[in-house]
């Protein structure tokens, strides 16, 4: 399979939303953004040939957009402190007003996960299943669980006490 | 905090709204503005390199128009392009093979694994290549200078000789320095999250590098040749230069 330039559109329109997540996640500003998002649909494109049809296409997605992001090499450190973070969120984005406060508290506290982390807390409120986490990153199922009951009490001590 | 709130702030985010510029780019133009993962950053280190080789083969040809009846002259610069060649498949080898590792469509583990086996199988490939560009550029470099500026290859003092191979050895050794550097800054990032998603894939990926390397032997040894013929070779420029 080609990654035209009609397939590429579809992609694009189809699957913003995830690309756009992951991106913002992985990075503190804008610019960051922007260059994690081309990346991540450069990588979507390039290796568009290699999809499988045995494999969701949005399994195969997570797959290229998280291993992009998580293999990002940071232009500058400083950048990353998550305190910086929440600020460079995109707030336009967020559908309520009134919920802009609980968003940035949550990427806020997402941005202290380390990456592998950042995955997995990604996967499950994007509703994909523990088989289908543990697919994607190539773990167990019961590590997943384990990793995720800690992550969750993490990220919820962590929106509490902000 | 319960599940279900967690997810309901998530689902806050409106995925139709378009934040970024990057949205409206074409295909062309995200490729041709993309930025460095660690994949493109080792990818691009070899291109580049073949970029700067490329120049070296351009400078030794043109000293064989230069310095043709010129018997020493046209034996380093055949010497050159032999060993120019040689180094220049090795690398083209290397940045084909990593082309066909690197794939992000698997799993984050194996897509992780890969690039580091990757990484500590062929780092030692990586340094001497790049390296071995320095006497690549150096050497037919100093002799177009020489053209230039004497019409000839200059005779030397032992002095000149002595700098000359000095520089030489510092641009080569800071070069394989620096790449060192680079390459070990890419094993620590992936040491990093390849531990963050557990001890096991570390492990992995360590038991896969020690029986790929057990493989590699023959392939170090040529490029151990081939880095020290290119010494041979400066030291034959500069001798002949003295001479």
């Amino acid at each position: 399979m080609k990654c035209d330039k009609k397939t590429f559109a579809e992609i694009l329109d189809k699957h913003k939303g995830i690309i756009r997540k992951v991106s913002m996640l992985y990075t503190n500003n804008r610019e960051d953004q922007e260059d994690l998002f081309q990346e991540i649909c450069f990588q979507i494109c390039k290796s568009y040939n290699t999809f499988r049809d045995e494999a969701q296409f949005s399994t195969w997605l997570y797959r290229v957009a998280l291993n992009t992001a998580i293999s990002q090499v940071r232009k500058n450190k400083q950048k990353t402190a998550s305190e910086t973070f929440y600020e460079n969120i995109h707030y336009a984005s967020v559908r309520n007003e009134d919920s802009e406060g609980q968003v940035q508290q949550m990427f806020k506290a997402i941005s202290k996960l380390n990456r592998i982390d950042k995955a997995l807390i990604l996967l499950w409120l994007e509703e994909k299943n523990y088989e289908e986490i543990a697919d994607i990153l190539g773990i167990s199922k019961s590590n997943v669980s384990v990793k995720l009951v800690r992550i969750k009490r993490n990220l919820s001590e962590t929106i509490n006490g902000l | 905090m319960k599940d279900d709130e967690l997810k309901n702030i998530w689902n806050m985010i409106n995925d139709d709204t378009l934040g970024l510029d990057a949205m409206h780019m074409t295909k062309d133009q995200i490729i041709s503005t993309r930025s460095g993962s660690v994949q493109n950053k080792l990818r691009a280190m070899l291109q580049n390199d073949l970029i700067l080789k490329s120049v070296g083969g351009i400078a030794l040809l043109l000293n064989l128009v230069f310095y043709w009846g010129t018997s020493d002259v046209i034996f380093i610069c055949l010497g050159g392009i032999l060993f120019l060649g040689l180094v220049t498949t090795i690398q083209w080898k290397t940045l084909q093979e990593f082309d066909k590792i690197s794939n992000p469509g698997l799993s984050t583990r194996e897509s992780l694994s890969n690039i580091l086996i990757f990484i500590k199988r062929k780092a030692n490939i990586y340094e001497i290549c790049i390296a071995a560009s320095q006497v690549l550029i150096y050497v037919p470099g100093l002799l177009i200078y020489f053209y230039l500026v004497y019409g000839q290859v200059k005779p030397m003092t032992g002095m000149s000789f002595a700098v000359f191979t000095t520089i030489a050895l510092i641009g080569t050794f800071s070069a394989y320095s620096r790449v060192r550097a680079q390459i070990k800054f890419h094993i620590q990032y992936l040491h990093i999250s390849l531990s963050d998603l557990n001890e096991n894939s570390l492990q992995y990926a360590f038991n896969a590098i020690d029986n790929k390397r057990k493989q590699d032997h023959l392939i170090k040894i040529l490029v151990y040749i081939l880095a020290i013929f290119g010494f041979v070779l400066l030291m034959v420029v500069l001798k002949s230069a003295v001479g």
